[in-house]
């Protein structure tokens, strides 16, 4: 059994993460919106309609509260010499390793969201996937995509 | 820039006559729809088709008188473009594969087109020139292979180059291609176009025959039923038998030093290289009725090469027995030649195996067998016969490694054996599931260039220790410890 990963994101990622995921679930608000819509229209029994909105409650509870911490807590990442480690996930966990040797770019992205909150993602791109590193300090993001493209650079493949 | 040369002029018919085929399928739906509403709505399909076909004949003019290129000193010179003019200079150390190949129409005109395709072109990875003669396409081809062989070998080669004479030569023998013919999995998917098709035939045939035809044996309507589906069975089986038959005819490989010139096809000739170093991984697939009889299907995935209509793999043997596999790879990809050891999955998985195969199924038979009962729960036949599937699912699931190679064996419907070398493997994870932590299981995949995009192998619910070893054995950083 490896070690897990020893980095963890910024702190600031939990309000951000907790945002999106609140604004994501303004879709899902939209089931029982729709059905009180129905309501008003239609005679269809009112009970649905406390289930739909107790529903949503649990969701937005779930996503919003309980599950950013412990997503945070299980987002793990280090960039070693020669390989990438990451480990994610909280219902499925994932655990990925890059060599070094198969980096052909990184790039550091920022869309508002994560701008206002003065983080940015890292992306690795192989010839075959991307992965990504989200919610890093803006210095951390830049130190990390110069080390890896360094890195990189000096390991050549055998 | 006076050397600029054209394609062949019947490039023009070649290209329109190609457009026109892709344009088959969606003429025809129009066509059914069109007869069956009213006659103006009919003749109004008609205008726009011959719009159509106008537009699509001055492109090929466009493209024709537009298309130019050059070769000098192993590099390709190409400039096209009716409004936006596009130059591109191809130089040969950037040539992923040379695929020349004779289609249905450039054989009208005894023309060949080449395809060529180049590391990381981005949007555009390959160059097509769709209508130039053979002597051309190998001149171009000898020209930009040229520097690559010097480069590693002596001169003699370049006379071997003029007369080439092959290291190594598979064929494909013609009561393989039969067997291949007889149990293509071509089936499954013919059977639904062929049973598409059948629903519209029916409207088309005369009352009088069809009558007579079906009173014979429709003394019950359950006859009927299984006189259709006999008939679209044996229908679509003649279609894969022809068209695997004119697929793989005059299937060969040769070998070249590190080059593979795989060629195949009776009416379609195609012909395409791939360089050892490229290839990726190794498929070996069984589908469910070679598997009982010992044969299976090789596929490469390369970097570079590959067809659409392969998902981006490239047949590298059509059908094979093990022996002849490993004898094939011996000559071909010595490196892959070996006997692949495969530690099954745990016994603890076969629960989640079942319920994966057929928690679908059993759901949507419940729901709409409560909706139509009681034929809805005949549905409880299709789950059964994923839960068999299920079953062979675990049986056939599993892993290997050894210091340079990693396979897996996984079965959707055929089982595949996928194998890649651990230089060629891209990045590698290990998923687990709540559930499969309970059960001390977990996912483990790995990801490969194949083409241009990337392709990623599954294999579920191996012992987690396994997954694990995988993981480190693809760790260049092996921190082996224990939690």
């Amino acid at each position: 059994m490896r070690l897990e990963p020893s980095q963890f994101l910024s702190e600031k990622a939990l309000p951000v993460w907790r945002l999106r995921a609140f604004v994501e679930s303004l879709f899902v608000a939209l089931v029982p919106i729709t059905y009180g819509i129905i309501i008003y229209f239609f005679s269809v029994p009112l009970w649905i309609l406390w289930i739909l909105l107790s529903g949503y409650i649990i969701y937005v509870v779930l996503t919003v509260v309980i599950i950013p911490p412990l997503r945070w807590k299980r987002w793990r990442y280090d960039v070693l010499a020669d390989e990438i480690d990451l480990q994610r996930g909280f219902f499925i966990r994932k655990r990925t390793l890059i060599p070094m040797s198969r980096v052909q770019h990184v790039d550091t992205e920022q869309g508002p969201l994560l701008r206002r909150y003065k983080l940015a993602a890292v992306s690795i791109s192989t010839a075959a996937t991307v992965h990504q590193i989200p919610s890093l300090t803006i210095e951390v993001a830049d130190e990390l995509r110069d080390r890896i493209a360094e890195l990189a650079a000096v390991v050549e493949d055998e | 820039m006076s050397d600029l040369k054209r394609l062949h002029i019947a490039a023009i018919f070649v290209s329109f006559l190609s457009a026109l085929r892709s344009f088959l399928i969606p003429f025809i739906i129009s066509f059914f729809l069109g007869s069956s509403s009213e006659p103006i709505g009919f003749f109004r399909f008609e205008y726009i088709w011959i719009a159509i076909l106008v537009f699509i004949f001055f492109t090929g003019i466009g493209h024709w008188v537009t298309f130019k290129y050059r070769i000098i000193a192993g590099e390709l010179y190409i400039q096209r473009g009716i409004f936006v003019k596009k130059k591109r200079y191809i130089q040969q150390h950037r040539v992923q594969s040379i695929d020349i190949t004779a289609g249905l129409f450039q054989r009208l005109f005894g023309l060949v087109k080449l395809k060529i395709e180049t590391a990381g072109g981005g949007a555009e990875p390959e160059v097509n020139l769709i209508a130039i003669s053979r002597e051309e396409a190998e001149g171009i081809r000898a020209e930009l292979k040229k520097r690559n062989a010097v480069t590693d070998q002596t001169e003699r080669l370049e006379e071997k180059l003029d007369k080439p004479e092959a290291d190594y030569t598979w064929k494909l023998k013609t009561n393989h291609l039969i067997i291949a013919a007889l149990t293509s999995s071509g089936l499954g998917l013919t059977i639904s176009a062929v049973a598409a098709l059948f629903s519209q035939i029916e409207q088309f045939l005369p009352e009088m025959i069809y009558d007579q035809v079906f009173r014979f044996f429709a003394s019950t309507e359950i006859m009927l039923i299984t006189t259709f589906i006999v008939i679209i069975v044996f229908i679509s089986w003649c279609i894969s038998f022809v068209g695997t038959l004119l697929k793989y005819g005059g299937f060969t490989i040769e070998k070249y030093e590190k080059e593979l010139v795989i060629s195949r096809g009776l009416i379609e000739k195609r012909q395409l290289t791939i360089h050892s170093n490229n290839v990726t991984a190794i498929r070996v697939v069984r589908n469910i009725f070679r598997q009982p009889l010992g044969f299976g299907t090789v596929y490469v995935e390369s970097a570079g090469g590959g067809t659409n209509d392969e998902q981006l793999s490239t047949v590298l043997l059509p059908i094979a027995k093990e022996e002849e596999m490993i004898a094939a790879f011996a000559e071909l990809l010595p490196d892959y030649a070996r006997e692949y050891k495969v530690e099954s999955v745990p016994q603890r998985s076969l629960r989640r195996f079942f319920i994966r195969a057929s928690i679908a199924p059993f759901i949507a038979t419940v729901v709409i067998g409560a909706l139509v009962s009681p034929y809805g729960y005949y549905g409880f036949i299709a789950v059964a016969v994923c839960l068999l599937f299920g079953f062979l699912q675990y049986n056939d699931a599993g892993s290997g490694f050894d210091h340079t190679h990693l396979w897996l064996r996984y079965r959707k419907i055929s089982q595949i054996l996928v194998i890649s070398n651990k230089r060629k493997i891209q990045s590698a994870e290990i998923r687990t599931s709540i559930l499969q932590k309970r059960y001390r299981l977990a996912t483990f995949r790995f990801s490969i260039l194949s083409s241009v995009i990337g392709k990623s192998f599954t294999v579920f619910d191996v012992d987690k220790k396994e997954a694990d070893k995988m993981l480190n054995w693809y760790s260049a950083h092996s921190k082996t410890t224990i939690e």
